[in-house]
C-alpha cells in the first residue's frame, strides 16, 4: 500500500523542492496526491489574485523599512534629505537623540499628529500654533485613532509640499492597531517662511500618497495658513501648524 | 544583491499563507502574519543560509505564528489546532526571552526554539530526522529539545 505524502512535502515539490528523502515515484505512488495538489494549485490562483504580488511586496518593504528604523539606535537618525531639500534647509545632517515618548491608547480618539519639539529639558508637546525657531528639532507621532492606513505631507509658506511619511510616494503606511507610531526620521525647522503645516491623511483602506500630494500642492498654492485639501473620498486629514519666529 | 520580495512572494507566498491559515486559525492574522513572514526573510537575506526557501520560511512562518499564538485564550477547532495551541502556550526550557530571540538564532545557527521544533515533528509529521535536518540540528540534538517540552511531550505522546 502506498504511503500518503505529507502536506508539507507535497507545498515544497509544488516549487520544485522537494526534500531529498522523497522522490516523484512517491508523490506518483500516492493516489491522494494529484487531487491534493490541483487543490494546492487552484489555492494558489486564489491567493495571489486576492493579495496581489506586488501590494503585498509594497507593503513588505514598508513594514521591514519601519521596522529597520524602529531598531535604528537614535543617535543615528538623520534628517531625511528628501525633507531637507523641500521643507528644511540643513545641510549638514543633524544626529538626534529624541527619547521615546510613552505609548498612549488610541481608541476613541480622531487620528492627529502629535509634535515634540526637542529640548535641554526633555522633549515638549507642542500645541498647534505653536511657534517654532530655525534650528528646532521636531518629532512627529501619528495618533491613528481607529485607521488603518495613513501618510503625512508638509506644507509651508511657500507652497512647497513635501511627503514626509512614507518616505517613498507610493501605498500609504499601514498604521498599528491602537497605538501609535513615531516616525523614525526627527526634522529640523529650517529659517525660510512664516509657518510650516503638517498634515496627517488617514484612511481605512489603503490609498496612494500620490492624491495627497497633489491635495498639498494645489492647497500650498494657496499659502494659507488654514484651510484643508481637498482629497479623494474616504481620506481624513488633521492639519497641524508651527508658526515661524526668527 | 537585494532581495527581489515580489518574485519570492508569487512564488512561495501561497504556501506561506496557507502555513499561517493552519496554524492561526483566522484569515486577517494570518494574512499579517504571512507579510510579516516575508518582512523577517528580508531582514535576515544577508544571513540565508544554503537552503531551499521553502524549508527557511516554514520555519519562519512557524516561528512569527507561535508567538501570535502565545497566550490566546480561543477554543481550539479541533485536534490538530488544540496541539499547536498547547505548544505555542507550554513553557519551554528556553524560557521566553530565548523565544523571543528563536528567529536570530534560527540564522545564527543557534538551535530553533524547542516550541517550533514540537510543531515540526507533532503537528507536522515530521520524523526526528526530516525536523533534525529542517533545523540544522542532529537527530539528538532534537531528542533533546523536545525533552525541554517534557508536559507537552507527555500528553502529545498520550494520545492515539
Amino acid at each position: 500500500m502506498s504511503k500518503r505524502v505529507p502536506d508539507w512535502v507535497l507545498e515544497r515539490y509544488l516549487v520544485g523542492e522537494l526534500p531529498p528523502e522523497f522522490s516523484e515515484a512517491d508523490v506518483a505512488a500516492d493516489p491522494t496526491a494529484q487531487e491534493r495538489l490541483a487543490a494546492l494549485r487552484a489555492s494558489d490562483e486564489e491567493i495571489l489574485a486576492k493579495h496581489q504580488p506586488r501590494a503585498v511586496a509594497a507593503n513588505v518593504r514598508q513594514r521591514a523599512e519601519q521596522r529597520q528604523a524602529a531598531r535604528r539606535p537614535a543617535m543615528t537618525r538623520w534628517v531625511p534629505l528628501a525633507v531637507a531639500a523641500g521643507l528644511v534647509a540643513v545641510i549638514v545632517p543633524v544626529a538626534m537623540r529624541f527619547q521615546q515618548q510613552p505609548d498612549i491608547l488610541t481608541k476613541g480618539l480622531e487620528p492627529h499628529l502629535e509634535v515634540y519639539r526637542q529640548g535641554p529639558g526633555g522633549n515638549e508637546l507642542l500645541a498647534t500654533g505653536a511657534v517654532g525657531r530655525p534650528g528646532d528639532v521636531i518629532q512627529l507621532r501619528i495618533v491613528p485613532a481607529d485607521a488603518r492606513f495613513g501618510a503625512v505631507v508638509a506644507v509651508d509658506s511657500s507652497g512647497a509640499a513635501t511627503l514626509v511619511a512614507p518616505a517613498q510616494e507610493g501605498p500609504a503606511l499601514e498604521l498599528p492597531r491602537g497605538r501609535s507610531l513615531s516616525l523614525a526620521d526627527a526634522l529640523q525647522l529650517d529659517a525660510a517662511g512664516d509657518f510650516d503645516r503638517f498634515f496627517l491623511v488617514t484612511s481605512d483602506r489603503p490609498f496612494q500618497t500620490g492624491d495627497v500630494i497633489t491635495a498639498a500642492r494645489k492647497l500650498g498654492a494657496g499659502s494659507s495658513r488654514d484651510g484643508a485639501m481637498e482629497l479623494p473620498s474616504g481620506l481624513k486629514q488633521s492639519a497641524f501648524l508651527i508658526v515661524k519666529q526668527r | 544583491m537585494a532581495l527581489d520580495v515580489e518574485s519570492h512572494y508569487r512564488r512561495y507566498g501561497p504556501q506561506v499563507l496557507r502555513r499561517c491559515r493552519y496554524l492561526l486559525r483566522d484569515e486577517a492574522q494570518a494574512v499579517d502574519a504571512m507579510q510579516d513572514v516575508f518582512v523577517e526573510l528580508l531582514r535576515y537575506q544577508d544571513r540565508l543560509r544554503s537552503v531551499a526557501p521553502s524549508s527557511l520560511l516554514h520555519q519562519i512562518a512557524t516561528h512569527v505564528c507561535l508567538n501570535r499564538l502565545r497566550g490566546t485564550r480561543r477554543k481550539p477547532e479541533d485536534a490538530e489546532d488544540e496541539r499547536v495551541l498547547q505548544i505555542a502556550d507550554s513553557e519551554s526550557l528556553e524560557g521566553r526571552t530565548f523565544a523571543q530571540r528563536a528567529l536570530d538564532a534560527l540564522f545564527g545557527r543557534v538551535p530553533a526554539s524547542s516550541k517550533e521544533i514540537a510543531v515540526l515533528h507533532f503537528v507536522d509529521g515530521m520524523t526526528l530526522e526530516q525536523t533534525a535536518r529542517e533545523v540544522g540540528m542532529s537527530v539528538s540534538g532534537v531528542r533533546k529539545r523536545l525533552r525541554g517540552l517534557a508536559a507537552v511531550l507527555k500528553e502529545l505522546e498520550a494520545e492515539p
